[in-house]
């Protein structure tokens, strides 16, 4: 009887471990998914790059910065490799905020522009992508939450230490926006 | 609406003033065609001039002798002759006086009914009269010398053996008790009306004020139709059918659209084993009925995905897992074309639907083969939620006059209206329903 009780509790031990095992893979799994969500997403950048050009060149925008900012962009989307890399993500958002700004500050001096229905649809484009990545940055950085938790909370660590040896992630923070304020959490 | 009158002078008894003022109210409820019309109704409740709450003292008395006649039953039945002498004989007397008085009894009811629907004998003129007529021919059926065997007999012995007895007491429980719940719960409905037609108006309101008209149901042969396209509608064994339906147009910032607004009902029959008393296992049959609410629409940008909320659905398709944890937690996704479910699952999108898991349970958003979308859940999304009623017109027409917010059912509007926004192509031409920017 002690026997049948003693490989029931090892039964349940062994469960509980491959479970714990397999949940903090999956959820390992789950934020390099959403890493890529954030990539795919960072690309479609690419889609509107050409119309950004199409309209320098119809309405002779070669003296802004804008053409710059759009050679800048496309660098920094193409160096975003496929491992997680919040700084080279952060980078290309600055540089698509600051492609957005200068294109806000040409377009004043061109009304025929800032009234083209291409450039309606390309600022339309540009809002929805941005939307998309800032989505697509909550989406991983609470998948990098949930893998945290589970590398960290008991018994997960356990498993995690003992089996897994899987690192906690960082998750991406904006340091532009977190410079504008004095107060810094003490985590 | 008005009854037949056998007798126009006599045929104006104050039930009968109290039916027509009702069915009048009634019928401006649903001719009201906004929500002034609606307070303007609630305004005539307040100020009415006629009648408009039932007398029935005598349905009343009824129910207290059909009362009493089943008390009286019950306890010769259980204690019998263990009743004091003097108590035992007086309910024997008034048990086994029933076939005098219960025709007299059953006829003067009839008379009240005929009269609540302004039918009136000819004469007299005053209602009491009447009553009297009829109750002196209810008097003078036990004088047949039949009706004793008719009625001990033939009726309360049929009735005492439909319990496989041949006790007559049993059978004058059984004639008393079906009439005194049926009559208990007719008064509390007849006295509460205006619970009844509050609820009318509150649901009219909320209709006018969310642009939405009731549309004609064909219940069964919807509910078909709509299983053969979503699985969503392929639950319950026993009976399926739509019991609501309502028309409505969104106006969204980018795109405008028609939509169905539906109740489904369905009801599952299932055997289950218990244990009864003394360890005995029995089977029973077990009926439950649910609904499920949600809206229809076209939906032109992806076919044949399910996102399933509920386990009680088998969509088919291949399974996809979104990027988000949170939207995986609420919803399996099914798609004949894992790339199309890919494409429509962005970040954004996943976002909103998981929020749909926050506000609802056994959340379905499917578009099917041809199109068309159906997003389902377990909450009420047209819910009378009112505070106040016609028993208080003053406070419920300030309530009506407020716009009555349909916001579980704007949550799932606002949802859709995403997917659309975030589904289209900027650069390609516009679709139908897409406003010019």
């Amino acid at each position: 009887m002690e026997m049948i009780i003693g490989i029931g509790i090892l039964v349940v031990l062994v469960g509980t471990c491959i479970g714990l095992y397999n949940g903090i893979i999956g959820k390992h799994n789950a934020v390099d998914r959403a890493w890529a969500s954030v990539l795919t997403q960072e690309r479609q950048k690419n889609k509107i790059i050409p119309m950004v050009e199409q309209l320098v060149e119809q309405y002779k925008l070669h003296e802004s910065e804008v053409l710059s900012r759009v050679t800048e962009l496309r660098s920094a989307i193409a160096q975003m490799s496929e491992g997680v890399d919040t700084d080279k993500l952060a980078a290309t958002e600055r540089q698509t905020k600051q492609l957005l700004q200068g294109l806000q500050v040409t377009v004043e001096a061109y009304p025929e522009l800032k009234a083209s229905d291409t450039y309606l649809r390309v600022m339309a484009e540009i809002s929805e992508q941005q939307e998309q990545v800032g989505a697509a940055i909550r989406i991983f950085n609470a998948n990098v939450e949930d893998f945290n938790n589970a590398i960290e909370m008991f018994p997960g660590s356990m498993v995690n230490n003992m089996f897994a040896h899987k690192q906690k992630l960082k998750s991406f923070t904006d340091s532009e926006a977190q410079a504008g304020f004095e107060y810094k959490p003490n985590l | 609406m008005e009854g037949t009158q056998l007798n126009n002078k006599a045929a104006n008894s104050y039930n009968a003033q109290v039916r027509r003022n009702i069915a009048r109210i009634r019928e401006a409820i649903e001719l009201a065609r906004d929500q002034d019309d609606l307070i303007r109704v609630i305004n005539d409740v307040a100020d009415h001039r006629g009648p408009l709450d039932y007398r029935d003292t005598w349905y009343r008395v009824l129910f207290g002798l059909s009362l009493s006649m089943v008390l009286s039953a019950l306890l010769i039945f259980v204690w019998g002759s263990e009743l004091w002498s003097w108590l035992d004989k007086s309910i024997y007397f008034y048990v086994f006086s029933l076939d005098l008085w219960y025709p007299a009894a059953l006829l003067v009811t009839v008379g009240h009914l005929l009269e609540d629907r302004d039918i009136a004998l000819p004469f007299p003129a005053v209602m009491w009269g009447r009553m009297l007529i009829w109750a002196a021919i209810g008097f003078v059926i036990p004088l047949n010398p039949n009706w004793f065997d008719f009625f001990w007999g033939t009726l309360i012995d049929s009735l005492a053996s439909l319990l496989g007895t041949e006790d007559p007491v049993v059978g004058v429980l059984l004639l008393n008790l079906l009439p005194a719940v049926l009559m208990l719960f007719w008064l509390i409905k007849r006295s509460r009306w205006r619970a009844g037609l509050s609820d009318k108006i509150y649901l009219k309101d909320a209709l006018l004020n969310n642009n939405l008209q009731s549309e004609a149901v064909y219940g069964k042969g919807m509910a078909g139709e709509l299983s053969e396209r979503f699985c969503e509608f392929r639950r319950g064994n026993e009976q399926q059918e739509i019991k609501a339906l309502y028309k409505g147009h969104y106006e969204g910032s980018q795109y405008s659209f028609d939509y169905q607004l539906y109740t489904f009902h369905y009801v599952v029959k299932r055997k289950e084993n218990r244990l009864g008393s003394g360890g005995r296992r029995t089977t029973q049959t077990v009926t439950i009925e649910n609904n499920r609410y949600g809206i229809l629409l076209q939906f032109p940008f992806a076919r044949g995905i399910c996102l399933s909320g509920d386990c009680d659905i088998k969509p088919a398709g291949e399974a996809y897992t979104g990027a988000s944890n949170v939207f995986n937690r609420v919803f399996k996704v099914y798609a004949l074309d894992p790339l199309a479910a890919a494409r429509l699952l962005t970040p954004v999108l996943e976002e909103k639907l998981a929020m749909l898991g926050q506000h609802f349970l056994g959340p379905v958003v499917e578009i099917a083969i041809d199109g068309s979308l159906c997003v389902a859940v377990n909450k009420e999304l047209l819910p009378v939620r009112r505070k106040f009623g016609l028993d208080r017109p003053e406070i419920f027409a300030k309530e009506i006059a407020r716009h009555t917010e349909l916001k579980e059912l704007d949550l799932l509007l606002d949802t859709v209206h995403e997917m659309m926004r975030l589904s289209d192509n900027n650069f390609e031409g516009r679709s139908v329903g897409e406003k010019e920017s």
